[in-house]
């Protein structure tokens, strides 16, 4: 709590550059150089969540590409735990509430940890007109001050349930993180619903095994890299000796996906996992394709919309516009199993068919 | 938990309260009474600090350029608000186009320079950082990685009263050889099959350099570790050396050959180039002809003989301008470097800024600006600091870590104000985490590799690892680990046999005969190990008509000894020397004369020889150099300035101890061994009836010296010998299990082993009591 102290403190002196003292009042001097005034864009991330490679990473990348499209400055911190991360967040609401100067500021969060101290306490940037919130990713609308978005995965992951059949191994883990948030609930969904109305392309149809790695709420988007070796094998164990090898793993489970990105890498083989959020094709043949999350241009879009005062109040996004999508890696074309390049399934059509799924999804 | 609850909303609320009133003093509203004065809001202090890179790379000069400009701007920014503000001054210098013993007298004796940053190079650095260790000028090494050079000059340098000057931001090369070795280790494991049990032929190579003495120093201890097995351990002076190497190696691999990983220590795009040409002529393709490309056929070859390398430093730019063989030629190869941990978010905002990765000593570089920065801030508003290097240690040892990342520009901002404020929060920096040990301070404590892959002429990071990990880190194998908790598991598996008890004679005598095999001033640690050993066996009862003792007599009073009279195996140890009867000065013998002298044969040069007696006890120990047959072509412990094969060889010895044996000239003898690759001598020593031989380094090791003195400027013992001589004194009633769980737990760098035991006795039930200390 001291250093909680500290830091509330030290953010404060930020906001100031005159002093006072009796009837004496110091001001600099005329032409000096003066500290920015450009606008200022803070991130606080979930707790650990920088370096995921995917999600989080993304984020960041989407905000520095705007700083610097715009010309902005920028603070990311990424908190060691969620009660770090809430005195950050305690921190920036009284810097921005208390601000007395014209710098426009925009705080963004992207993590559902901090769900509760938004929502109770948005209204209290209503007194400074330069500061605004952005949370994401939520469903539901902030009442009070603050923007929010929310992208709908269930048509892209669809997708990727249907690319499932054409270039998996012969067992298809899905690993979600838990069975209660409701990204990964929904992804999760797409990719059965995607995979279930597919076709079977080979002789020996391909078995989707689904699992959850917490069953708590929030749970599960962490792992070490050991767990994640052991689910792999125990996946493993539902495929007779000598076949052991054919799993692939979908890990939607945010950042705990990397540890399975890690374990399956080094075993060098192909077709092992599905690439989620981020385009993984890029980095080696053990990914036959991804299913993308586009949140580094949706951070450009949000931040530009902000500048110019045009940053609408809730939004949902999807397939449709482009936001989400699945890819075939480039290097998977050299492959035995190019069913995909081969235009056995037409990406186009099937595109068309999970933007139809999505709508009518979100409709119900 | 209820108390502590309230406790922490009370202080939320004292926060509140304290930040109102802060808020209330800057904004209080102005009267018509208030006068306006206008002033200056801020002072700015030039520091020049000194940079030694490697400018003769045009790639790494323009980038470091770039990185220092970011850095300066977002510096200079971030202090706007203060009133106290660094203005950094950059002076740069080529490493390679200096005299750099020159050039590191004249910048260390500068009064007006803050600090100097580098050089990057390991090897440069040991010729300029004993000038800044007399001027205890700050040295930041942003990506000195040997571990001699960093243990001689910072950590060893840190005793009572002696102040840190070197502060390394990256930990030693012994991290990123484990790396190396760990990921082959999981890579073999997760594949699965019996691995374990199968041949293995991996090797490793490494430049003939300081930086690449740590690898050749630790790689085969690592390996042994995590289960990897080296056929060869080489050193190369040139890329066209290493072509040769590698494809010797290659060569000699057996047709049906599956494990076959080999790493390789690299310097440059150039080096990986080379070795993916040997490795397509091995495998008959013509590296020149495109139509030999296959990324799937390389695949298979690279999974069939992996090669990982150490390679820091490489750019998408340095392979491209290799030409299109070689962005043909490299897809798929893999490697690992020192690097920023992913979660600063540095990596990515470099990349949106300079549309390329940072090198590892870009990474690295910025932060050892960053400290200089934050250090000199620091001092200036602390006149109770006396100099750099005392900031920077009160700098970077908080453990209040609340400021978080502080390389950008607001983060800068956050932690110089809190530094203004007289707040002293903990930072991290580009790379992570800028903390160095509390006790020796100027070692790393955090430092995060990447595992690279290059593809169609790019980079691409596939992981990160870290000896601690974290949450997007995975942690480093911990080898050494390994063996502090299972070396009794290990011994047991080994030497817990049935053994067919042997009826010794009871003892009557016991003699030792103590050696030394090197000589000059460099070796004055076997000097010190001999006289050590026999010094303790002195204070355990023995006379010196039952030691013989073989020394060079060159240390004591060698001119370059300050300590005259004097040999010591610490610096505030007592002076072994001192009243030492030396039989013999090796200068005047052979290794013949030794086996004589064991033998018992008196001659003109060997008047003192051991008695033949078949109850006496025999203490043979040896320290100096050794060589192996793989490495130096002779399985030997060296003879002064004798070449190879005319040293103590292992089949001399072998042959003059079973002829002791077979004429029964003594009942045991217990032989310890402190010279590299000393496993080959052990196990020339088996099936001899009554020998036992504990060594201290495998096959392909080297044995480590311990506690560099920097009044000496030599190392003053060995780490066996210490280890061996710490617990036969504390512990002598021990058994041979003791001593040789004792030896491997705390000898790191190599390992101990344990030969003959076969042949010789029980070693749960016996110790090496009748060797050490006399019988009354």
């Amino acid at each position: 709590m001291k250093k909680s102290l500290s830091f509330i403190l030290l953010a404060s002196m930020l906001l100031t550059c005159c002093t006072k003292e009796g009837n004496t009042i110091y001001k600099p001097t005329p032409g000096e150089e003066q500290p920015a005034t450009t606008p200022l864009v803070t991130v606080i991330y979930g707790p650990n969540g920088l370096g995921d490679r995917s999600y989080n990473d993304l984020i960041y990348k989407g905000v520095e590409m705007a700083a610097k499209q715009y010309g902005l400055r920028t603070l990311q911190l990424a908190p060691e735990s969620e009660a770090q991360g809430l005195i950050y967040l305690e921190t920036m609401f009284r810097q921005m509430e208390s601000a007395s100067d014209t710098v426009r500021r925009l705080f963004i969060t992207p993590s559902p940890v901090y769900d509760d101290f938004i929502r109770k306490n948005n209204k209290r940037l209503e007194k400074n007109p330069y500061a605004d919130l952005l949370y994401l990713e939520t469903s539901t609308p902030l009442e009070g001050k603050g923007s929010t978005f929310y992208i709908d995965y269930y048509g892209a992951m669809y997708m990727g349930g249907c690319m499932a059949q054409y270039c998996s191994n012969f067992l298809l883990s899905l690993i979600l993180a838990n069975p209660y948030t409701q990204t990964v609930v929904e992804a999760g969904e797409g990719f059965e619903a995607g995979f279930n109305d597919s076709p079977s392309v080979y002789k020996n149809p391909i078995t989707l095994h689904k699992r959850y790695l917490s069953n708590e709420p929030g749970g599960g988007f962490t792992i070490a890299d050991s767990t994640a070796t052991r689910i792999y094998k125990e996946e493993s164990d539902y495929l007779p000796e000598g076949m052991k090898k054919n799993v692939t793993i979908v890990p939607i489970c945010g950042g705990a996906m990397h540890a399975f990105y890690r374990v399956i890498r080094s075993m060098n083989t192909s077709e092992n996992y599905v690439g989620i959020d981020g385009d993984m094709t890029v980095d080696t043949d053990c990914c036959p394709y991804a299913i993308l999350k586009h949140i580094d241009k949706v951070m450009v879009d949000y931040v530009g919309m902000w500048l110019n005062g045009t940053m609408p109040k809730h939004q949902t996004l999807g397939l449709a516009d482009g936001t989400t999508d699945a890819i075939i890696g480039y290097d998977y074309k050299w492959k035995g199993t190019d069913k995909l390049w081969q235009g056995v399934l037409d990406m186009d059509s099937l595109r068309q068919v999970a933007i139809r799924k999505e709508e009518e999804r979100y409709e119900r | 938990m209820r108390g502590k609850m309230a406790d922490g909303r009370w202080m939320m609320w004292l926060c509140a309260a304290l930040f109102t009133i802060h808020c209330s003093l800057f904004t209080s509203c102005r009267t018509e009474d208030d006068k306006i004065i206008y002033q200056d809001s801020r002072r700015w202090v030039e520091k020049t600090v000194a940079v030694v890179a490697p400018l003769n790379d045009p790639i790494m000069k323009a980038r470091l350029e770039r990185t220092a400009e970011w850095m300066l701007k977002s510096l200079h920014n971030a202090q706007l608000h203060d009133t106290l503000c660094i203005d950094l001054k950059l002076e740069w210098y080529d490493e390679y186009g200096n005299d750099l013993k020159s050039l590191g007298e004249r910048l260390a004796n500068r009064d007006d320079l803050l600090a100097v940053i580098g050089p990057f190079d390991s090897d440069n650095v040991e010729q300029l950082a004993p000038y800044c260790q007399q001027t205890k000028k700050p040295l930041i090494l942003p990506t000195a990685t040997s571990e001699t050079v960093i243990r001689r000059f910072a950590i060893t340098s840190t005793g009572s009263g002696q102040q840190p000057f070197l502060w390394s931001l990256t930990e030693t090369d012994v991290s990123l050889s484990e790396v190396m070795m760990s990921l082959y280790a999981n890579f073999l494991a997760i594949r699965g099959g019996t691995w374990h049990d199968r041949e293995q032929y991996s090797g490793l190579f490494a430049p003939a350099s300081t930086y690449g003495q740590t690898f050749v120093e630790w790689a085969p201890f690592q390996a042994t570790e995590v289960g990897i097995n080296f056929i060869t351990c080489e050193q190369y002076t040139s890329t066209d050396d290493l072509r040769k190497r590698v494809r010797n190696y290659l060569d000699s691999l057996p047709p049906i050959a599956m494990e076959t990983a080999h790493f390789v220590v690299a310097e440059d795009a150039e080096q990986i180039y080379q070795i993916a040409r040997v490795r397509s002529e091995w495998w008959g393709a013509d590296p020149d002809d495109p139509s030999y490309d296959n990324p799937g056929r390389n695949d298979i070859r690279l999974m069939w003989a992996p090669v990982y390398y150490a390679c820091s430093n490489l750019t998408d730019e340095g392979i491209q301008a290799l030409g299109d063989r070689c962005v043909a030629l490299t897809s798929g190869y893999q490697g690992f470097s020192p690097y920023a941990d992913p979660m600063t978010g540095f990596e990515m905002s470099y990349e949106t800024r300079f549309g390329t990765k940072p090198t590892f000593a870009e990474c690295k570089f910025y932060d050892a600006l960053l400290l200089a920065a934050f250090a000199s801030n620091y001092l200036e508003h602390h006149q109770e600091v006396q100099n750099l290097n005392d900031a920077i240690i009160d700098i970077c040892t908080t453990n209040n870590l609340l400021s978080g990342f502080a390389w950008s520009e607001a983060g800068m901002e956050l932690y110089l104000s809190a530094l203004e404020q007289g707040q002293l929060l903990g930072f991290k920096g580009a790379c992570g985490s800028v903390q160095f040990d509390s006790e020796c301070y100027t070692a790393a404590l955090n430092t995060t590799y990447v595992n690279w892959i290059i593809n169609k002429g790019h980079l691409y990071h596939q992981s990160y690892y870290s000896t601690q990990g974290n949450a997007q880190t995975s942690q480093t194998l911990a080898s050494w680990n390994y063996i502090m908790k299972d070396a009794e598991k290990l011994f047991d598996s080994r030497y817990k046999t049935s053994i067919i008890p042997i009826d010794y004679p009871d003892l009557t005598s016991q003699y030792a005969v103590l050696v030394q095999g090197s000589n000059g001033w460099s070796n004055y640690r076997h000097e010190a190990d001999v006289l050590s050993i026999y010094q303790m066996l002195k204070h355990n009862g023995y006379d010196d008509d039952h030691i013989i003792l073989v020394t060079s007599d060159d240390a004591a009073n060698a001119t370059k000894n300050s300590d005259k009279g004097a040999v010591r195996t610490d610096p505030d140890g007592k002076n072994l020397y001192e009243g030492a009867v030396i039989d013999y000065k090796n200068a005047d013998l052979t290794p013949q004369d030794i086996c004589n002298i064991l033998k018992g044969v008196k001659t003109d040069k060997t008047p003192v020889v051991l008695p033949a007696d078949a109850g006496q006890n025999v203490l043979l120990f040896w320290s100096g150099h050794g060589r192996s047959e793989a490495v130096n072509g002779a399985n030997e412990m060296a003879w002064r300035d004798l070449p190879a094969g005319q040293g103590m060889t292992a089949d001399l010895l072998s042959q003059t101890l079973q002829q002791m044996a077979d004429q029964k000239q003594f009942r045991q003898m217990l032989v310890c061994l402190e010279p590299c690759y000393s496993a080959n001598m052990g196990a020339a020593l088996e099936g001899i009836t009554g020998v036992l031989a504990i060594c201290s380094a495998g096959p392909y090791e080297q044995s480590f010296a311990d506690s560099w003195s920097n009044e000496l400027n030599v190392w003053m013992c060995d780490r066996f010998s210490r280890n061996l001589v710490g617990h036969v004194s504390s512990m002598p009633d021990g058994t041979y299990r003791d001593l040789y769980l004792y030896c491997a737990q705390h000898t790191l760098g190599s390992h101990v082993g344990i030969y003959n035991n076969m042949n010789f006795g029980n070693l749960y039930a016996t110790g090496p009591k009748d060797f050490f200390v006399k019988r009354k």
